[in-house]
């Protein structure tokens, strides 16, 4: 009977955290392009140092994403050129995040631009990674849409067929 | 319950279970993993009742041919 119970929780558990990884990526990557929105205007609008405008981004945004924005901070902070601190952070965050890694990509682009981009160029850059983090959120909802309930409906079911069969 | 009532209930929870399984499946466009399912379901069902295919096996042979 315990073994019983066991084996349905720790099933349904694992479907319900794989159901939990598919609803949080369309989220986070949606805070991640709203991130980008508020670096944008930090460095157009009120032309502050990166370091500063990605701690200040970090400020705003919740957790857990803001924490990457957190680690770009302190990255650029510890001397690193913006590529490696970018990267640095996605690698130390990537097992965190429920993000895949080609929700990176566009910030990986964008860490290999703004070193040597010009503050106008750094915009424009930051626009592009907008739209692709767009349509990246748009995949995320459609998986998000597709198998959101189905893991949680298989971790019950596939923990009631194990029950059966060990009765 | 005796263990022949208990291999039904067995063989009608798993069919229930990957019947629901196969519908869950199919909704989300997953046509190979229902099939997978379906499949699994079949290997399942054929571990209980093996044994019991077995017996009768061995009872046609001993009234039929008087092997034992």
């Amino acid at each position: 009977m315990i073994g019983s119970i066991l084996t349905l929780t720790a099933t349904s558990g694992i479907g319900f955290s794989v159901a939990r990884s598919y609803r949080d990526r369309p989220k986070q990557i949606a805070l991640l392009a709203q991130g980008l929105r508020l670096l944008r205007q930090e460095v157009e609008f009120a032309q502050v140092p990166l370091p500063l405008a990605l701690s200040h981004v970090a400020d705003l945004l919740p957790k857990p994403v803001n924490l990457l924005f957190r680690q770009m901070a302190t990255n650029l902070e510890e001397q690193k050129n913006a590529g490696e601190a970018i990267d640095e952070a996605i690698v130390s965050f990537e097992k965190k995040l429920a993000m895949q890694k080609e929700d990176y990509e566009p910030l990986r682009t964008l860490g290999a631009v703004v070193a040597t981009a010009h503050r106008t160029h750094l915009a424009r850059e930051l626009d592009t990674a907008l739209i692709r983090l767009q349509s990246l959120e748009e995949i995320a909802e459609t998986d998000r849409r597709k198998n959101e309930k189905v893991w949680q409906y298989l971790g019950v079911l596939v923990g009631v067929m194990i029950v059966i069969m060990m009765s | 319950m005796s263990p022949e009532m208990r291999a039904v209930f067995q063989i009608f929870g798993v069919g229930f279970v990957v019947a629901l399984m196969n519908t869950i499946l199919r909704h989300a466009d997953k046509e190979e993993f229902a099939q997978w399912t379906t499949l699994a379901g079949v290997v399942a069902v054929l571990v209980v009742v093996v044994g019991y295919v077995d017996h009768l096996y061995q009872e046609i042979t001993r009234v039929f041919l008087n092997t034992q």
